[in-house]
């Protein structure tokens, strides 16, 4: 009888052994999901500033900024980069002190963009009205950090600029597409 | 104040206080609702000033008259063979004057007391603008709004008087002035 109950004990030890070999060697599955929205960036430095507008000036047909913001900009999906006045369709008009010429109201596509990356001008955008964006740069495939010098021109004509300080707020929207 | 409201309150006013200005830099990564666009912005502010512009401009030539004829005197005047042209331009409305350095010419026969006025010159300018006598203060002979005018040829003319013109040779300078209105 004694025999018979060590017999059945050490089978069940054996089947205890195998049973732990088993779960030794099991795989463990932990799900992992991480989410990457598109990511885009956009930053600038340094300003946009004119030179006092002269007889030349008009007789080209445009005033020239002397200096303009540069821009960075990257992202991880292709995007491209926008401009726009902040506000209305018109550009801003004081005339000088001392004068009272009238507001010319003159459309913000009178002034244009241009952004220089890597060396290569992309040729110069209208500037939209709010509400509505020109492409001022695209860039085809993600990527680090790029920089943008941008430029601008105010288009001027003897008869359509009258003295004054004219002035707007440029938008810069880099978008997906 | 716990932490928490005190930096909430920090958050704030930083945020006021960069309203005022441009802003210079944007991530996408700060959209974190779901189908919010792909997107961001920054701004920067522009002015330019422009002033009051005018501009004028001669071909070079001077005044030149042939000699003095019989029929220039019996007509009363002799007009310019040559003469200079204009080209003006200006963002503001303007008048073209001319003047001449001296009431009179300058003496033209040595022991002659008579004078010859530079108002007998008369030059023709602008529309509107004929024989306009000169003077030494300066006669408009153009007025124009904003705009840009090129190839105003101004012709002269010089009244002549058998009484009052001795022959001899008449000159003095005349000086084009371009003014804003």
């Amino acid at each position: 009888m004694m025999r018979r109950a060590y017999g059945f004990l050490t089978v069940l030890v054996g089947l205890g052994l195998v049973a732990g070999n088993a779960r030794a060697q099991s795989a463990v599955t932990v799900p992992v999901s991480i989410t990457i929205e598109p990511v885009l960036y956009l930053s600038s430095t340094g300003s946009f500033a004119f030179p006092t507008a002269g007889e030349a000036h008009y007789a080209a047909g445009y005033l020239p900024s002397s200096s303009g913001p540069t821009l960075t900009h990257h992202g991880n999906v292709p995007y491209r980069i926008t401009i726009a006045a902040q506000t209305g369709s018109t550009i801003g008009f004081t005339a000088l002190t001392g004068r009272s010429d009238t507001n010319p109201n003159r459309l913000t596509t009178d002034l244009t963009l241009q952004a220089t990356t890597s060396g290569a001008a992309g040729g110069y955008v209208p500037l939209a009205a709010a509400g509505s964006s020109n492409t001022l740069y695209t860039r085809s495939a993600a990527g680090s950090d790029l920089q943008s010098l941008v430029d601008a021109r105010l288009a001027l004509g003897w008869t359509t600029n009258p003295p004054g300080t004219y002035t707007t707020t440029v938008v810069f929207t880099i978008i997906a597409p | 104040m716990s932490y928490t409201r005190l930096a909430l309150a920090v958050t704030m006013l930083a945020l006021g206080a960069g309203a005022a200005q441009a802003q210079t830099n944007c991530s996408t990564s700060q959209n974190t609702q779901l189908g919010s666009p792909i997107s961001c912005t920054i701004t920067a502010s522009l002015s330019a000033t422009v002033p009051a512009i005018l501009y004028l401009e001669s071909n070079g030539t001077n005044y030149t008259f042939n000699d003095a004829t019989l029929a220039d005197y019996n007509g009363g005047f002799m007009s310019s063979v040559s003469q200079p042209t204009l080209g003006h331009k200006g963002n503001v409305p303007y008048i073209v004057t001319a003047k001449a350095a001296s009431i009179n010419f300058s003496p033209f026969h040595t022991g002659d007391t008579r004078t010859k006025p530079v108002g007998e010159i008369l030059l023709t300018g602008g529309a509107g603008y004929s024989n306009v006598p000169v003077t030494v203060s300066g006669a408009t002979i153009d007025s124009r709004v904003q705009g840009e005018y090129s190839g105003i040829a101004v012709p002269a003319k010089l009244n002549l008087s058998w009484f009052n013109d001795p022959a001899g040779t008449y000159s003095t300078t005349i000086t084009f002035t371009i003014i804003s209105n």
